[in-house]
Parts: structure tokens; C-alpha cells; sequence
């Protein structure tokens, strides 16, 4: 199982305060970070994904009473972002294959098949994603995160363009993933954030 | 580092440019244009091998500086470069991409160097030390392209930043290929076997830095 442990974690861009003084002890399954439009729900994603390197504190994960180092972070964590996008020039399954060979992964077509199907998107999944539609596109994102069947999986604002067929699929897979590892969500929509078991507000760690 | 990674990027890229050919219709363009024009000089001047050797990597200078700096800044505009940073270790990133870049040049020399020949009628004594060094110099130019195309991809004003980057760093690279060229065309061996050790010795020094270096570029 996984954790989060986030101890007095501040982020400031170009001087401007996003949050400040985050502290978080969860081992749970899914946690929800809700806060209005700038409260910083994407920054701390990007912080706890490795992308962003916050301006003080820390940010870490707990896998299986340990803590997980950034550089086996690669393989441990899946994450489906609105700035985290597939390469427009390549079909969903080719970005699938590209990211599992990538990552190391073994059974590569099996995976992408398989994470395709999940997802919804085994009739479209070899159409280039740049002639997807907004949906689909984030259809292909999703099954982008859990390809590699990670332990974390960090989702930001994932019901993005889903029509509510798309929507089921998305809390199917939440469901299905919070059993085997740690879902972290970053909402602003009440019935993702009523999938959580605990909720961090950013809106009052201003 | 990851080769299956960096053999993942290369095959990634390679498939991309193929399907929008950005890089390399920019890059050839360039080239073949600026080859035509160049031979025109030549033409009034005559084909001697130092201006020769001198203008050939002039055009091969160019035509990198205007492709090989998209590698990295494309990344960031399309926001694909999370992507790349959540997959790949930086070290993958880098010697997929610096392979990337290698071939486009090569690609683009494929084209551009017997067009010069041809034009510039410049008579080439040691065929196989010519294409040695045109080989040697575009490995030494991608390599430092690479790495500054890195450096520059976050910031605002990329295009001029990366000439200003990139051209301390690959001088050395030039001036060498552009002896070692006039070496191969004038048939000096001797000249020519050293240009190509100092450009080997070039690459590895840039690379190996790059290497030990690219993880605070590319991540941080």
C-alpha cells in the first residue's frame, strides 16, 4: 500500500504565494485536493509527480512502509493532467508503446490493448491523438496514466470533456485502482471528491 | 541510463518528424537554399579548398542552428515535455535526442553535400576522410546543439537565445571540422587524422558533461 507525506510545503511563483505551509500524513486509498481556481491543486500535483520542485518543505510517498525514491518514482506513479499531453503527431496506442517501452515495461501490446480497452477507446485507439476529439483525447490521457499499472496515481480535474459514459469508465477506474494502490485527485467536482475517504482543501492552507 | 529509453525517444521522434516533418523541411530548406546561393560566390571567386571547406560547414552551422534547437523547445509547446519527464531518465532523454538530431543533420548533408559538390565544382582528394569528418563534425555539432537546445527550451525569446547559447559551446567543433574538411579536400592525411582525433575528443567531452549535467537542465 501507499502513503503521502507532505511536511510544511510552500510554492511561490515568480514571488506570488500559491499555498504555504502544507502538512499531510495519508495512508489511505484516495484522497481528494479540492480548492478554488488558483488555490494550487496542479501545483502540488506537479510537486508530488516530481515535475515541480517546491519552494520549501517536502513532498514524499510511503510505499509498502518505505519511503519510495524519486528515481524509482518513474515507474510507481501514473499521472493524467490537462499540461501533461500525448504527442499529437502519434496514435493513442503508439503513445501507449512509446511510454511503456520507455518505462521499461514487458508485454507492451498487451498493456496498451488492455489500457485502451479500459478507457473506452479500442475502436479509436490507433487514430493519431491530434484528430481525437476533446473527450476521446482525455480518454487516451487516462489510459496514458495506468498503462504501466502504477501504484499512485495522481488524476488532475480528470472528468475534463467527459461526456457521462466517459464519466462511469472514470470512476470505475478510480474504484478499481484505489483497491491495489493510492489515487490522488485533484477537483473541483463534489461527486469526485465524494470518491475520496479524505479531503485536503488548499482553499484554507493559503 | 535507460538505452532501451533512449532508443524509445530516438523511435518516437523519428516517427514524429516523419508525420509532420517540421525539423527537417525547415532544416533542408535552409540548406538547400543557402548551398545554391553559396555556389554562386564560389562561382566568382573559384572553388579554392579552404573557402570551400570554410563555406560547406557554414551552411552545415546554419542548417542545424535553424532544426536541432526545436528538439527540446517543441516539447515544451506542445506540452509533451511532462510527459517525457515522467517516462524517461534524463540521460535517455538526452542521448535519444542527441541521436535524433545526428541523423536529421545526416539526412540533411545526404542532400545538401553533393548538391555542394556538384555546384561549387570542389574537387574532393580523400573521399573517405571527407565524409569521416562531415560524419565527425555533424556527431560534434548535434552533441552541443543538444545540450543548448535543453538549456533554452523554457525560455521566452528560445530562437535567439539558443544561436547565442550553442555558439561558444560548438566554435571549437567548427573550426576544427572546417580544417579537417580543407585537410581531406587539399589531400593533407596527416592534418586531417588529427582534426578527426580532436573532434572525438570533442564529442566525449561534451557529451560525458552533458551527461553529468543534463539532469539539473532537463528537471529542474
Amino acid at each position: 500500500m501507499a502513503g503521502v507525506r507532505i511536511s510544511n510545503l510552500a510554492h511561490e511563483f515568480d514571488g506570488r504565494e500559491v499555498f504555504r505551509s502544507i502538512d499531510l500524513a495519508y495512508d489511505g486509498s484516495c484522497l481528494a485536493v479540492t480548492g478554488p481556481n488558483g488555490s494550487g491543486k496542479s501545483t502540488l500535483l506537479r510537486i508530488l509527480a516530481g515535475l515541480l520542485t517546491p519552494t520549501s518543505g517536502e513532498a514524499r510517498f510511503v510505499v509498502d512502509g518505505q519511503d519510495a525514491p524519486r528515481e524509482r518514482l518513474r515507474g510507481m506513479i501514473g499521472l493524467a493532467a490537462p499540461d501533461v499531453r500525448l504527442y499529437a503527431e502519434l496514435s493513442a496506442r503508439e503513445n501507449l508503446r512509446f511510454l511503456l517501452r520507455a518505462r521499461g515495461c514487458g508485454e507492451i501490446d498487451e498493456r496498451a490493448s488492455s489500457a485502451l480497452e479500459r478507457v473506452g477507446l479500442c475502436d479509436r485507439g490507433d487514430d493519431r491523438v491530434g484528430e481525437l476529439s476533446s473527450g476521446l483525447r482525455q480518454r487516451a490521457a487516462l489510459a496514458a496514466a495506468i498503462a504501466h499499472d502504477p501504484v499512485i496515481l495522481l488524476l488532475d480535474e480528470p472528468s475534463s470533456n467527459l461526456d457521462e459514459s466517459g464519466m462511469r469508465m472514470l470512476h470505475g477506474m478510480i474504484e478499481s485502482r484505489r483497491a491495489s494502490g493510492l489515487v490522488i485527485i485533484a477537483t473541483n467536482d463534489p461527486d469526485e471528491a465524494a470518491l475520496a475517504s479524505e479531503r485536503l482543501d488548499l482553499g484554507s492552507a493559503r | 541510463m535507460s538505452l532501451r529509453g533512449a532508443v524509445a525517444v530516438l523511435v518516437k521522434d523519428a516517427r514524429c518528424e516523419l508525420r509532420s516533418k517540421q525539423a527537417i523541411s525547415a532544416v533542408l530548406l535552409f540548406a538547400v537554399t543557402s548551398t545554391i546561393a553559396v555556389s554562386f560566390t564560389l562561382g566568382m571567386i573559384g572553388s579554392d579548398a579552404a573557402v570551400a571547406s570554410t563555406l560547406l560547414w557554414v551552411v552545415i552551422y546554419f542548417s542545424a542552428m535553424a532544426g536541432l534547437g526545436r528538439s527540446f523547445a517543441h516539447e515544451e509547446e506542445t506540452y509533451t515535455a511532462g510527459l517525457l519527464r515522467l517516462a524517461v531518465p534524463a540521460e535517455s532523454v538526452y542521448v535519444g535526442k542527441l541521436a535524433f538530431n545526428f541523423l536529421t543533420l545526416a539526412a540533411v548533408e545526404v542532400v545538401t553535400v553533393p548538391l555542394f559538390v556538384l555546384l561549387t565544382d570542389c574537387r574532393v582528394a580523400r573521399v573517405g576522410a571527407f565524409i569521416g569528418m562531415l560524419l565527425l563534425g555533424s556527431a560534434a555539432l548535434s552533441a552541443g546543439a543538444t545540450a543548448a537546445a535543453a538549456m533554452v527550451s523554457r525560455a521566452a525569446s528560445k530562437g535567439a537565445l539558443f544561436a547565442g547559447v550553442s555558439f561558444p559551446l560548438l566554435a571549437p567543433a567548427l573550426g576544427i571540422a572546417i580544417a579537417g574538411t580543407n585537410a581531406a579536400l587539399a589531400s593533407s592525411p596527416a592534418g586531417c587524422a588529427a582534426d578527426m582525433r580532436l573532434l572525438v575528443y570533442y564529442c566525449g567531452v561534451v557529451i560525458t558533461a552533458s551527461l553529468m549535467l543534463f539532469r539539473c537542465i532537463w528537471e529542474e
